[in-house]
């Protein structure tokens, strides 16, 4: 059975099908071992085989077929991981106390990434009976 | 005692000293105070999984540091010690500092996540007794800071 967003992903680009086909098998084994996971392009792309710029293209697509949803986040330079994200960039502040290293942070704009992450519908098709 | 902000060590160090001080005609901290190997305690309190969180974690074997990091935000991921390939349980493996977060009333509706970085001070010559550091991120009820400090302290109690 097909991820929610893919059918209608494929409709729109039946010519595409293969490189589709890979980007949602990337996406079911991420989501099968975390589906709380950060759906980052760059990671994606390297799983899949595919261009970045590609899969940027289709995860935007997922993303108005509400598949996925973005998520910024400002990462943690001592730590690698997210201090804070958010669902828009307006909602990060210029200094926050660091949850994961305990120090002040100033905004970066070089810390800041982009993810997007699985929608309710997305992870009940990932459940969903094959 | 006064909140500081960030995970300055120096200030750490100058802060404790001023309150050690503001304390001394009640107080003789080398006289009334026994140290406990709070670093020892570490293993134990990875291995307390019914009672901690984590999403970072950094540790070193005799060969590798490894170093693990959760990459959503630690209200929006799980337990850094269920991911696969994390296996860094046991005394074969050091921290310099622990990052964890204590559950209180765990399982409950009540339940509070009380962040804490605990770190090793190396001892020099101006301080030849080891010594350890516990952050508290947040400002937290007394209840539950007595709670997290007695914690850590039967922790490192056992490991001595």
């Amino acid at each position: 059975m097909s991820l929610a967003g893919f059918d209608a992903l494929l409709s729109r680009h039946p010519e595409q099908g293969a490189p589709i086909r890979q980007l949602q098998a990337a996406i079911r084994s991420v989501l099968s071992s975390d589906e709380s996971a950060a759906l980052s392009d760059d990671h994606l792309s390297q799983m899949a085989g595919l261009g970045v710029n590609e899969v940027r293209e289709w995860l935007v697509e997922l993303m108005r077929a509400h598949a996925v949803e973005s998520h910024v986040a400002r990462m943690c330079p001592n730590t690698g991981g997210a201090s804070v994200e958010a669902r828009h960039l307006s909602e990060l502040q210029n200094e926050i106390e660091c949850p994961r290293c305990g120090q002040i942070h100033r905004y970066d704009s070089r810390r800041i990434v982009v993810f997007f992450v699985a929608t309710p519908g997305l992870l009940a098709s990932l459940h969903a009976k094959k | 005692m006064g909140k500081i902000n960030g995970d300055d060590i120096t200030q750490a160090e100058e802060a404790f000293d001023g309150f050690a001080d503001s304390l001394s005609a009640l107080v003789d901290f080398e006289k009334h105070l026994a140290p406990i190997a709070m670093r020892m305690s570490f293993p134990a309190i990875v291995a307390a999984r019914d009672e901690t969180f984590m999403t970072v974690d950094s540790a070193s074997d005799a060969t590798v540091r490894r170093a693990y990091a959760r990459i959503r935000e630690d209200k929006k991921t799980t337990d850094i010690r269920a991911y696969t390939h994390w296996n860094m349980d046991g005394k074969n493996y050091s921290r310099e500092s622990l990052n964890v977060y204590w559950m209180i009333d765990h399982g409950t509706g009540d339940e509070r996540r009380i962040h804490t970085i605990l770190r090793w001070l190396v001892e020099d010559e101006a301080h030849p007794t080891p010594r350890a550091r516990v952050y508290v991120s947040a400002h937290i009820s007394e209840g539950d800071l007595a709670h997290v400090v007695g914690r850590i302290r039967r922790f490192a109690q056992s490991a001595s």
